[in-house]
């Protein structure tokens, strides 16, 4: 049990996909700017993501199986693109108001290097299948997590009235920054814990 | 060769399975379009311009099947109007016509252009305006170097011989976009009363007297002679500058006639 809570933990907090690793950058800056399509967002890249590795690490297994390690990122891509089209249309469906807020970075998630990231880093890790479900779970919400307190940042950040060069973009990536330095102090946190 | 086959078969394999699954889902969760709206759009002129208010003609399409009024385009205009309403079977209402003006006249010789000859940064208004200028000239002027003119969609938009932005408008269409480019806000959209032509300040230049004079020949000075003799008392003085509220001005001609500067101008719409 131990093992899975470290994975899980470690994947939210010290190997944070956006703050830490820097991956699905795009997303977390488009979609970040109100509080309600963060969290829609995050969830919806939390589900793409355990699905994308449901599915992604027996093909791994067979393709290890057959030698063909190489078919590893065109099959994934396929997989993932396949899951983020039943996505959008479920999503258009279900929650159309959902489904206009997110735009167009919901059809790119497909090409998200945070979902494919972590479909790779599982293979790399030589997890189990649980063990990689977990580590999707945990990389999913922590892309929520930084999204819905970046959303609260760019709110107050907005609030506050920057100087007039610093409007917009600018101040977004400074305080990206900064919220990404604050997520460094969590680096040896998880071995401590659970002593792994 | 065997290992082609298995690479082609596998990768096609995952390919047919994922279709196979998106087909059914395609099937399951369709969504029902209003089958109106392909038309409501291809009525639209699609220049996307967002005069409207809506994002895109699509949007716009989208707000009217829901009830929007459908007298908002400009550039489709009354054409558009009528069409809509006929499609649509609702009241056109009356199209609001609207163009673009540029609040400053300049002259050849103002002090602006003589301070940008020593600037050597990038031919941008928007730069030019960021820059901490120690300025003799009018800082409320227009700069010339034509953001505005690179915005119109439309191509109305040109700078005369004495490098001033000059809306044309025959072909301003009033969608607005010019009026958030120019860093020194000379650009409004205004709307046309009852009257065809009325008269406008072209100018926002804030100094007084000698230095306004200096600074651009032709300025308002805020001498407020246009103030005293206009019969609507429509023309208020803010800041040493004239400004006229044309809903109420009637377009005769008084305040041209006793303006000492030529500040003040006829302001013309062009109705398609």
């Amino acid at each position: 049990m131990a093992q899975y809570a470290s994975i899980l933990f470690s994947m939210i907090l010290v190997n944070n996909f956006v703050l830490v690793k820097f991956l699905g950058i795009c997303p977390f800056l488009g979609v970040s700017k109100k509080f309600d399509s963060a969290v829609g967002m995050g969830a919806a890249v939390t589900l793409v993501m355990v699905l994308a590795i449901a599915v992604t690490w027996p093909i791994q297994q067979l393709l290890t199986a057959w030698g063909l390690e190489y078919l590893q990122t065109i099959a994934f891509i396929l997989v993932i693109a396949t899951l983020v089209q039943l996505l959008e249309m479920f999503l258009k469906r279900y929650v159309p108001t959902l489904h206009a807020s997110l735009g167009v970075f919901l059809p790119l998630i497909t090409t998200n290097c945070a979902v494919l990231g972590v479909a790779t880093l599982v293979v790399d890790e030589g997890y189990t299948y649980l063990e990689s479900l977990v580590a999707g779970l945990g990389a999913g919400l922590g892309f929520l997590l930084a999204m819905v307190i970046f959303s609260g940042v760019r709110r107050r950040v907005e609030e506050a009235n920057p100087p007039e060069v610093f409007r917009g973009m600018p101040i977004t990536l400074i305080s990206a920054a900064i919220t990404a330095m604050s997520f460094m102090g969590f680096s040896g946190v998880i071995d401590h814990l659970f002593g792994a | 060769m065997n290992s082609i086959l298995l690479t082609v078969a596998l990768v096609g394999a995952i390919g047919l399975a994922g279709s196979t699954v998106l087909v059914f889902a395609s099937k399951k969760l369709a969504v029902q379009e209003d089958e109106r709206l392909a038309d409501v759009v291809a009525i639209l002129p699609g220049a996307n311009c967002g005069s409207c208010g809506y994002p895109g003609c699509e949007g716009y399409a989208r707000a009217m099947l829901d009830g929007a009024p459908v007298n908002a385009c400009g550039p489709g205009g009354p054409d558009a109007a009528a069409k809509l309403s006929a499609y649509l079977g609702v009241d056109a209402g009356e199209v609001v016509v609207k163009r673009a003006i540029v609040a400053c006249r300049g002259t050849a010789d103002r002090v602006v252009l003589q301070e940008r000859a020593v600037y050597h940064g990038d031919h941008s208004c928007r730069i030019y305006a960021t820059m901490g200028h120690l300025s003799d000239g009018c800082t409320d002027g227009c700069i010339g170097y034509g953001d505005c003119v690179a915005t119109c969609p439309y191509g109305a938009i040109s700078l005369n011989k004495n490098q001033v932005a000059v809306v044309d408008p025959a072909v301003c269409i009033g969608c607005g976009l010019c009026t958030t480019i120019c860093p020194r806000g000379l650009i409004s959209l205004v709307e046309k009363s009852d009257v065809d032509e009325v008269s406008f300040v072209l100018c926002h230049n804030t100094l007084t007297g000698k230095r306004a004079k200096d600074a651009c020949a032709n300025t308002c000075i805020g001498c407020r002679r246009c103030v005293k003799v206009c019969p609507k008392h429509c023309i208020e003085v803010v800041d040493n500058v004239a400004h006229i509220d044309i809903t109420k001005c009637v377009g005769c001609k008084v305040c041209m006639g006793v303006c000492p500067e030529g500040a003040i101008y006829p302001l013309t719409w062009v109705t398609r």
